[in-house]
């Protein structure tokens, strides 16, 4: 008895020695602002709070969670008036690029963060030779799928190609399984699965320098085809009675509740929502690459960054990345365990991976051609109406419709550049 | 004869109470949905959404929201929003009213005109241009700036209502505070303001719960956390990619609890001044 | 007495008129800066590439109202605004008068006690509401499907918030559902104000309860009528949080877009702000002609 209490008072006195601050941590003041973007883990960033507090009780921090749909939506204004917070979420995007030649962001090639990160995510957040930013962490969208279901459809293996994935989806169907839950009330996630598939294997492989071409010359949608067949393929989907009923409704969160409630054996989600999906039904769970790619040809894979975080040029970058350091180097694991997110640093000590998107990450890597998100690689505009499009080919609009009505889009811009 | 009258009323009284009651039920059932699932894990909220049991009943919800919200910080930065507006509103409205209604000479009745048309003006159609008139008069991010704005965007209806009903109060009061030797400032201060009892109350009800409701405008005119009202930190758990409807609920409740107590303070004297009005009238 | 009453009544114009235009001063300066101004300055923005306060822009003519007007999914926005506007004005207001005299028929205790609880929704920020109601509606698990469905009136499960026609009426009485408590407020004024006398008259004259309401209630409502309806109109043309919550951004495709949440589309989703200025001016004048002849042809009512 005796023994044990000495050895909590002993360990008592080892904790508090190490959990309180040092005498430079603590001498260290100063004044730090965090905005993020974390609408399903707003706990995430009050944890890196306290977190920080304990070990700088001189620096005082605040956080503003991000409100609405748009991360630039909340930005903008910041940045416009001059209000430029020290740590804030980011997105790989024209507006991201635009402050970055307006000086606005620090160069954060110095930290410890930015050392420890891949080289392929160092890559993508280089701009204009700017290191802006930290990557939240290595993102594709999936098909996740009811492998319960698959096996009463009498589905061997999951498919490898487009007309794989047809005849998989008709098995479902013929057992009166819905195939897809379909994301028709949350044209995003359309986005970021069929379009920027669509995109990486119709679009991309005819025309590489696609990305170049929409942002410097007027650009007209109908001349490579893999736009058209982008559109088809969703709108095929549909016809045969693949999604699910009253799909054009569902929304984000609706959708994973009906997945996981066993409604219908596959959806098309992020990486991003792998702690939300992965074995949360009463169900195993598998994890597939969407197999876009046509009979024959390889497949190309979406293979991007989640919104990342950078720190602002504002004066006070030398405590930004201090922050910054801490948050992505020092205590990366509050921010990764709850997601269960693919780490894009070197090391991943401490992260909590399930095996089977590990499984899916490591095949992803296999196939050499790859490209980003839908919505990062269009120009704004374009990229805003062919995503509500997305939603209209299932309402009152053909495939072949949609396209001029981007192309419109995208060259009224142009013209007002 | 006067039996069956009675019935024929009490008939239609009856049927009143019915309506009004399937009425208060439409109206109650969101409420209700709300309500209940603050109290809920996410999982029953999913499950059960309209259950009614102990077994899901959890308390964290609260203490979640409570500490993500920052909510005694965020409820004094509506606190002081809805005063310093109010304030401003009810002064100068009340101002402006008496001067349309007393004076009423072709300058003032065209200024009326013109101010009553601002009522169609969509808080969209300005949106844009109010940051730069802060941004340059140096009132971004600041509790007046974000006040005036409101007061600015509420003032037409505001005037409105003032000068309507100070038309009403019979002008023999106006002359006998003259022949008592009251300025202008006091006989709206002593003979109309507390006549206007009912319309100062009405105004704060529509208007208070307006601006403590009211996304859009500070979501303008603050870039800094510091200053967000409740319901601008609420909106960050309503996204369309949320699936966090425990936090939202649980933060709807608590952000609703304040201003729902100014209503009912107000609605006792809303109701006290109509029943001194129908006495005096 | 009536010459000094007169005399009396210059003296109110003539001594207090400096004073009376110093009073309208605050609300005036109020107004100037923060409505007056930046319409101007809007109407101005409308003509240039706009993006943002801050960065550099320039004069491109009537680009932006050519790019709407050419694009059939504004002419569908349009339709839109003006089906909401309809709906919601004609279906509001006849709700609220009669509830307004329900309320002062059952009398006071209940009255008040739905009168309170007819204000409660107006609590509730209106973006909850529109979540609130989204789930509520919901295809597959939404409450009222679901209580359709355990009554076997699966026919009448409707995908609510998926069908191009059903969503601006949707949007049209969930804001009816939450605002009718403010304008039921204003009507129960007026219905209060209305003297008993009138009523008894019409009594003796052996009028029944559809007439008075034709010939003593609804002509002493009049001006509650056209402050409503003004209110109303304006009220639901800017508004934003509630149906772009309601119909996940103005969805399904452009449905459930009205002019207010196009406005916030291209601000925050495509950063044209000129182009969203554009969609705004267009608002104004909307607004303006609306408010013109609603208040011509009201005011013209109240005086008969």
């Amino acid at each position: 008895m005796k023994r044990i209490l000495v050895l909590l008072l002993v360990l008592s006195v080892g904790i508090s020695a190490f959990a309180a601050p040092s005498a430079a941590d603590a001498a260290l003041k100063g004044d730090l602002s965090i905005f993020a973007w974390l609408p399903d883990n707003p706990d995430i960033v009050v944890n890196w709070v306290d977190a920080f507090k304990a070990r700088y009780p001189n620096v005082t921090l605040n956080s503003q969670m991000m409100t609405g749909q748009n991360l630039t939506e909340n930005l903008q204004p910041r940045f416009a008036s001059g209000n430029i917070p020290d740590v804030f979420s980011f997105e790989l995007d024209p507006f991201s690029h635009s402050q970055v030649d307006a000086g606005k962001i620090a160069d954060i090639g110095d930290t410890k963060a930015w050392a420890e990160m891949v080289p392929a995510m160092q890559a993508s957040w280089t701009y204009n030779k700017v290191k802006y930013g930290i990557s939240g962490g290595i993102a594709t969208t999936l098909i996740y799928y009811n492998m319960d279901y698959f096996k009463k459809a009498g589905i061997a293996a999951p498919p490898k190609n487009w007309d794989e994935f047809l005849a998989a989806c008709e098995k479902l169907k013929k057992v009166g399984i819905a195939p897809l839950v379909w994301y028709g009330g949350f044209p995003n996630m359309l986005s970021n699965g069929p379009l920027s598939w669509g995109l990486a294997n119709y679009v991309y492989p005819n025309e590489p320098g696609v990305v170049k071409n929409m942002d410097t010359t007027k650009y007209d949608f109908s001349k490579n085809k893999g736009w058209l067949e982008t559109y088809q393929k969703m709108d095929i989907l549909n016809k045969k009675g693949y999604l699910m009923k009253g799909f054009t409704s569902t929304d984000y969160a609706a959708g994973q509740d009906l997945f996981n409630a066993g409604d219908a054996a596959m959806l098309f989600a992020g990486t991003w929502q792998a702690a939300y999906l992965i074995d949360k039904g009463s169900f195993q769970t598998g994890l597939f690459l969407p197999p876009w790619n046509n009979k024959g040809k390889e497949l190309v894979v979406v293979n991007a960054s989640e919104t990342g975080w950078a720190v602002g040029k504002n004066g006070n970058e030398k405590l930004g990345k201090l922050l910054l350091d801490f948050m992505f180097y020092d205590n990366f694991n509050i921010y990764q365990n709850p997601r269960g997110s693919v780490s894009p640093f070197k090391s991943t000590k401490g992260n909590v991976l399930n095996g089977k998107l590990g499984t899916a990450m490591v095949e992803l890597n296999k196939y050499p051609k790859f490209v980003d998100l839908w919505g990062r690689l269009l120009p704004t505009p374009a990229a805003t109406e062919s995503t509500t499009l997305a939603q209209s080919i299932y309402i009152d609009k053909t495939p072949e419709a949609v396209i001029p009505l981007i192309t419109k889009a995208q060259n009224d811009w142009f013209a007002t550049k | 004869m006067p039996g069956q009258k009675s019935r024929r009323i009490q008939n239609m009284h009856i049927g009143g109470h019915i309506i009004l009651i399937v009425v208060a039920t439409i109206i109650l059932i969101p409420l209700y949905y709300v309500f209940i699932n603050a109290f809920k894990t996410d999982a029953a909220i999913n499950l059960h959404p309209m259950a009614f049991s102990l077994d899901y009943f959890t308390t964290a919800n609260m203490a979640n929201v409570w500490r993500l919200l920052a909510f005694p910080k965020a409820l004094l930065n509506s606190v002081i929003l809805v005063v310093i507006s109010c304030s401003i509103l009810i002064v100068s409205g009340s101002m402006a009213g008496f001067a349309i209604a007393i004076v009423n000479n072709r300058l003032l009745k065209t200024l009326y005109i013109i101010l009553i048309l601002l009522i169609s003006v969509p808080f969209q159609v300005i949106m844009i241009s109010i940051i730069q008139i802060l941004s340059a008069t140096k009132l971004m991010n600041n509790y007046f700036g974000t006040s005036f704005v409101f007061a600015a965007v509420s003032m037409p209806f505001t005037v409105f209502l003032y000068t309507g009903f100070m038309r009403a109060v019979p002008r023999e009061l106006c002359e006998a505070a003259i022949v008592d030797g009251c300025g202008m400032g006091q006989t709206l201060l002593r003979i109309y303001l507390p006549l206007m009892k009912i319309v100062t109350s009405t105004i704060l009800i529509l208007r208070g719960t307006g601006i403590w409701n009211d996304l859009l405008i500070p979501l303008v005119t603050f870039t800094n956390e510091r200053y967000d009202p409740l319901v601008r930190r609420l909106y960050s758990f309503a996204s369309l990619r949320f699936n966090r409807w425990d936090l939202l609920f649980a933060g709807t409740v608590l952000c609703s609890i304040p201003i729902l107590l100014l209503f009912l303070f107000l609605q006792r004297v809303f109701i006290r001044g109509l029943l001194v009005g129908s006495v005096k009238g | 007495m009536r010459k000094k009453e007169l005399r009396i009544y210059s003296t109110f114009t003539d001594r207090w008129a400096t004073q009376g235009f110093l009073f309208m001063l605050p609300a005036l300066f109020f107004v100037t800066l923060f409505i007056v101004v930046p319409v101007f300055l809007n109407v101005f923005l409308a003509f240039t590439n706009y993006k943002g306060f801050g960065v550099p822009y320039r004069f491109i003519g009537l680009m932006n109202f050519q790019s709407l007007v050419t694009d059939a999914s504004f002419w569908l926005v349009l339709g839109n605004t003006f089906r909401l506007l309809l709906i919601y004005v004609v279906v509001l207001n006849v709700v609220a008068i009669f509830l307004a005299i329900l309320i002062v028929d059952v009398g006071a205790r209940f009255g008040n006690f739905v009168k309170a609880l007819l204000y409660f929704p107006c609590l509730l920020a209106p973006i909850v509401v529109g979540f609130v109601w989204r789930l509520i509606l919901n295809y597959n698990r939404g409450l009222v499907n679901s209580t359709l469905r355990s009554f076997g009136l699966d026919g009448l499960a409707q995908n609510w918030l998926g069908e191009p026609a059903l969503i601006i009426p949707i949007i049209s009485l969930v804001i009816v559902w939450f605002a009718t408590g403010y304008y039921t407020i204003i009507y129960y004024a007026g219905v209060m104000a209305i003297s008993p006398e009138y009523y008894e008259v019409a009594t003796l004259e052996g009028a029944n309860g559809i007439q008075k309401f034709r010939y003593v209630t609804l002509p002493m409502l009049a001006p509650a009528i056209t402050i409503n309806v003004v209110l109303s109109t304006m009220g639901v043309l800017g508004a934003y949080d509630l149906p772009t919550a309601i119909s996940a951004g103005g969805g399904p495709g452009y449905h459930g877009t009205t002019l207010a949440l196009l406005v916030i589309r291209y601000v925050y989703d495509t950063y044209q702000e000129g182009k969203a200025l554009a969609v705004a001016v267009i608002m104004s004048l909307i607004a303006v002609v609306l408010a013109y002849f609603e208040l011509k042809i009201l005011i013209k009512r109240e005086e008969h």
